[in-house]
């Protein structure tokens, strides 16, 4: 996984990418029990091309390539982690991107989704996993639900929370 | 009961090691829990496999 975020922070540096955040299992390992999944989620901030109004990963994959990633399907594999590319694709991600925090993945810095968004981007995406893992947050007590329930409140998102058993 | 007390024991003993392993996981570190990952996905991949092998040695 090292490599993977490696190739992410130099994707930054260089301007490729405006900022990133990981999401998905891998971030939400960070705060909870492991959680098995296949792959390494990154939401990007990315601006279209110049003379373009359309958004394009082949730039992204282009650099990742050269930056050692094998690109498989709509994955960059780095090592044993498939890297999937998502494009900030509505406000919500957005914000969750701006609102992300720095950790370390070793000596690495990255960035991933706080708990609240994670939970929050998993109601929003409805698989009975998503569910599950917004479960494992509030059994864990690892999610400020003050701060879930206002964002739950900003993208309408309360009648998903019924489908959490564990929602208070 | 004798039964009841043999099971309330057992039930006791399997919450214990339920909160025993909660708390080992939660005190991971993020690398260890990652690596943890891996391992489930190779033990999967290893299953998959044997499985693989056990339906052709069926057929």
């Amino acid at each position: 996984m090292k490599e993977a975020l490696e190739a992410l922070n130099a994707l930054k540096k260089t301007g490729v990418i405006e900022g990133y955040a990981i999401g998905g299992a891998i971030a939400a390992t960070f705060y909870i029990e492991a959680v098995n999944t296949e792959d390494l989620d990154a939401f990007l901030f990315m601006s279209p091309g110049e003379g373009s109004l359309l958004l394009s990963l082949a730039p992204i994959y282009d650099a990742l390539r050269q930056l050692g990633g094998v690109v498989e399907g709509e994955y960059v594999r780095f090592g044993e982690w498939p890297l999937q590319l998502l494009p900030a694709y509505k406000p919500l991600v957005e914000e969750a991107i701006k609102n992300a925090q720095s950790v370390k993945y070793g000596e690495i810095p990255t960035r991933i989704f706080t708990p609240e968004y994670l939970c929050a981007i998993a109601l929003d995406t409805g698989r009975r996993k998503d569910y599950y893992r917004v479960e494992s947050f509030i059994e864990q007590q690892q999610v400020d639900m003050e701060k879930l329930r206002a964002l739950v409140r900003t993208y309408g998102l309360e009648e998903r929370t019924r489908k959490v058993q564990n929602w208070r | 009961m004798k039964g009841d007390k043999v099971n309330q024991e057992r039930l006791e003993y399997v919450a214990k090691a339920k909160a025993a392993y909660r708390r080992h996981a939660q005190a991971m570190t993020w690398e260890e829990k990652i690596a943890s990952i891996v391992r489930m996905r190779n033990a999967s991949k290893i299953a998959k496999a044997g499985g693989a092998v056990l339906r052709k040695a069926e057929a």
